[in-house]
């Protein structure tokens, strides 16, 4: 039994400071101080936030049916009498549809998974903006090029979603070849001036190139972040004279114009890392130095 | 409604959801990491628990509180309570008690049930219910758990054993509204404690163990009750604080404790939802020092004036006139949510400088006493008042427990050895120690 020398009150064993007035406590007689029986556990749970479920309800879509179908029906009709056909209400209207579905889709579908669902939500707003493009005229005006940058943004939203992280080779592979047809496709569609074959696909090439070995070196160089900084740059400065060379070989000749100059700012600053690296007084003598 | 009926567990004669009671509508929209709207009860018992047999009792006596099987939604223009069908899961107790639900996700009861050694407690989010229906709801599950531990827990009184009536569930601020009445004082600002706060979620406990006739013996040799006579303490206490930080006496603020009715003792009313109201015993230090008479003469008269029907009927008026306005009602959630608040920090914790609730004495059947050892109630904590204080007496024992969101324990350093002044002898416990810094280290860094 142990008590404060300063509050009076009794504490609880294994104490050692009063929590009232943080007086230590003195047991003079005890040999050891007991371990006593804590009132409380030491657990402290992380800190998890716990997921938000967006997906309505099913009543919820029901009643969201109906509020849709309300102005639908009025367009519809007021359209209708005006003009005895569909005219200016077709854009309401798809409107409308396209709410529903973004608003329905999840909850109508039994067991949907998240990349479903995005993939369905995309390719209805593909669809919708196709069908404006038709039906005010001429197809295809405009529509294919929103269309097709929405393709893209599936293929860079499914890439991680099918293949997960883990599997990062697939999801640059997914990528390179989404983009390389996105590119492919607008040039086709503009004309057709192969820019494609000299300049976007050595460029995508290059920047696949680089996301390959960044995810290489991720796993080699996690215990050296200096060499891991310095080859990162010595790849930056590759990557800028590949980019300056692919874009004049386009233009005009070969040569390089302001790649070298930004070479010789990364270049030294690389190589001084690797020194850095390679010399542990040095680095001892710069820690001491720039301690922060 | 098509989960409940797929489910062929669920009785489809349960109501299926229920409106949040007057007490409840606020606490939805101010609920935060800091600010838990929690409070805790629990049961130490004298062998260890057996989470299995826990979890069995949890499973069975949820069923016969529907109006505690549920989640909450948000309506257009109010927050409800909807049936859950999946079944609370018992949880392993932790360091700081009480942390936040999330209750505004929509998935997850609003309460949990958790064991360590020897020890059950519930912690409730007040939306609820309060420490009335918190403390029916523990004993009916410690007195099943009991029953299947093989004990025999003795005849169970007024501790449900099955399905409970459907006045269990009502609204009984509703109940017992009457039409327009005066409304009470808006009250001023009062003093509050000082002090930076600690990460949220992050809980001091301190539980000072007191013998009840050594405090019953003194409360009565100065004739008060036992709350008026803590209530005096606390503020006595908090006097001492506000004379250490303001010097001049027109500088300070009046010190009003928030002191819980149970309603239950007023009206006729069965419900275990919420049915509590405050009462706020308050002295005014810009008038002078107060002795510890005075604050007790003070409490006494509050306590005996206010605890009556007459008196708690216009604070119930205020609140249940102010959620049946047609103006409030119209508004939707979304903006709701914006002046709650705003309207909790101005009507209700601005007002006072700490709350102090004491469930009384609680009693058990013969043979479910002999095998509960202690009861406690901790009250959760907020961000301006800092500190709450929550009574129970179990047996020939008072626990007295605050919590804390600050690591400065003035006000439990002051009321405790107040009581050991007048010979009354207390015995502390804390959930986390405060460690000195070592010297080593402090010198350590000074170079």
């Amino acid at each position: 039994m142990a008590y404060c020398v300063r509050c009076g009150v009794e504490l609880q064993k294994g104490l050692k400071y009063c929590p009232l007035c943080n007086t230590e406590v003195i047991l003079p007689n005890d040999e050891y101080i007991e371990e006593g029986i804590r009132p409380f556990s030491d657990r402290i749970p992380r800190n998890v936030r716990p997921r938000v479920n967006l997906t309505p309800s099913r009543a919820f879509v029901i009643l969201a049916t109906f509020i849709i179908l309300v102005p639908l029906l009025i367009t519809l009709i007021i359209d209708l009498t005006a003009n005895r056909t569909i005219t200016w209400s077709f854009y309401p209207i798809t409107s409308l549809v396209l709410l529903w579905i973004l608003i329905a889709y999840p909850s109508l579908l039994k067991g949907h998974t998240p990349f479903q669902v995005i993939t369905m939500d995309i390719l209805s707003i593909a669809v919708f903006l196709l069908s404006l493009d038709l039906y005010s005229g001429s197809f295809p005006q405009w529509s294919q090029y929103p269309a097709l940058a929405l393709l893209l943004l599936w293929v860079y939203i499914a890439g991680p979603m099918l293949f997960s992280w883990k599997r990062i080779y697939l999801v640059i592979a997914l990528w390179f070849l989404g983009t390389a047809g996105f590119l492919l496709a607008i040039d086709l569609l503009t004309g057709g001036r192969n820019w494609f074959i000299q300049l976007a696909l050595p460029i995508i090439a290059v920047l696949t190139f680089v996301g390959i070995t960044g995810a290489v070196m991720r796993s080699l160089f996690k215990s050296k972040p200096l060499l891991a900084a310095g080859i990162t740059m010595i790849i930056v400065v590759m990557v800028l004279i590949s980019i300056d060379a692919i874009v004049n070989l386009y233009v005009a000749k070969p040569s390089l114009t302001w790649s070298p100059i930004l070479a010789a700012v990364i270049v030294p600053a690389a190589v001084f890392l690797f020194i850095v690296n390679g010399n542990n007084d040095l680095k001892a003598y710069l820690i001491k130095k720039f301690h922060l | 409604m098509a989960e409940s009926s797929k489910n062929k567990n669920i009785s489809t004669d349960n109501k299926d959801w229920y409106r949040l009671d007057n007490a409840a509508l606020i606490y939805p929209s101010i609920q935060s990491d800091r600010i838990t709207t929690m409070f805790r009860l629990s049961m130490t018992l004298k062998e260890k628990v057996d989470p299995k047999i826990l979890q069995a009792s949890l499973e069975e006596v949820i069923k016969w509180f529907p109006f505690y099987r549920v989640r909450l939604k948000k309506g257009f223009f109010w927050y409800y309570l909807e049936h859950n069908p999946a079944l609370p899961r018992i949880e392993r107790d932790v360091r700081y008690p009480m942390g936040r639900l999330h209750p505004n996700l929509g998935t997850r009861f609003l309460f949990r049930v958790r064991y360590w050694q020897s020890r059950i407690a519930v912690e409730f989010c007040h939306v609820l219910t309060d420490g009335t229906g918190g403390m029916t709801f523990l004993k009916a599950l410690v007195y099943d758990y009991l029953k299947r531990k093989g004990k025999d827990p003795g005849d169970p009184g007024d501790i449900p054993v099955g399905e409970l009536p459907e006045e269990a569930a009502e609204d009984a601020y509703n109940r017992f509204y009457k039409n327009p009445l005066p409304l009470p004082d808006k009250g001023n600002k009062a003093f509050h404690i000082k002090g930076k706060l600690l990460h949220p979620g992050a809980i001091m406990i301190t539980t000072g163990i007191i013998p009840m006739d050594a405090i019953i013996k003194e409360a009565k040799s100065r004739n008060v009750s036992l709350t008026a006579f803590l209530v005096a303490v606390y503020i006595d206490a908090l006097q001492e604080i506000q004379d250490s930080l303001v010097s001049q006496n027109p500088k300070k603020r009046p010190i009003a404790l928030q002191v819980p009715v149970n309603m239950r003792s007023i009206y006729p009313s069965k419900t275990l939802r919420n049915f509590s109201l405050f009462v706020m015993p308050e002295i005014d230090p810009r008038l002078g020092k107060y002795s510890f008479e005075e604050i007790l003469q003070i409490v006494k008269e509050t306590l005996i004036t206010e605890t009556n029907e007459k008196a708690i009927s216009k604070s119930l008026a205020r609140n249940v006139g102010g959620q049946r306005n047609w103006i409030v009602r119209a508004i939707p959630l979304v903006f709701k949510k914006l002046l709650m608040p705003f309207l909790y920090t101005r009507m209700g914790e601005n007002l006072c400088s700490g709350t102090l609730s004491n469930l009384g004495l609680i009693r058990l059947p013969e043979g479910m006493s002999k095998e509960v050892e202690r009861i406690d109630f901790i009250l959760g904590t907020n961000p301006i008042n800092k500190t709450g204080c929550g009574v129970c007496g179990y047996r020939d024992k008072l626990v007295i427990n605050f919590a804390g969101n600050t690591r400065d324990k003035s006000v439990e350093r002051l009321f405790f050895t107040r009581l050991i002044k007048m010979g009354i002898p207390v015995k502390i416990e804390v959930n986390e120690e405060i460690k000195k810094e070592p010297l080593s280290l402090k010198y350590r860094r000074d170079n």
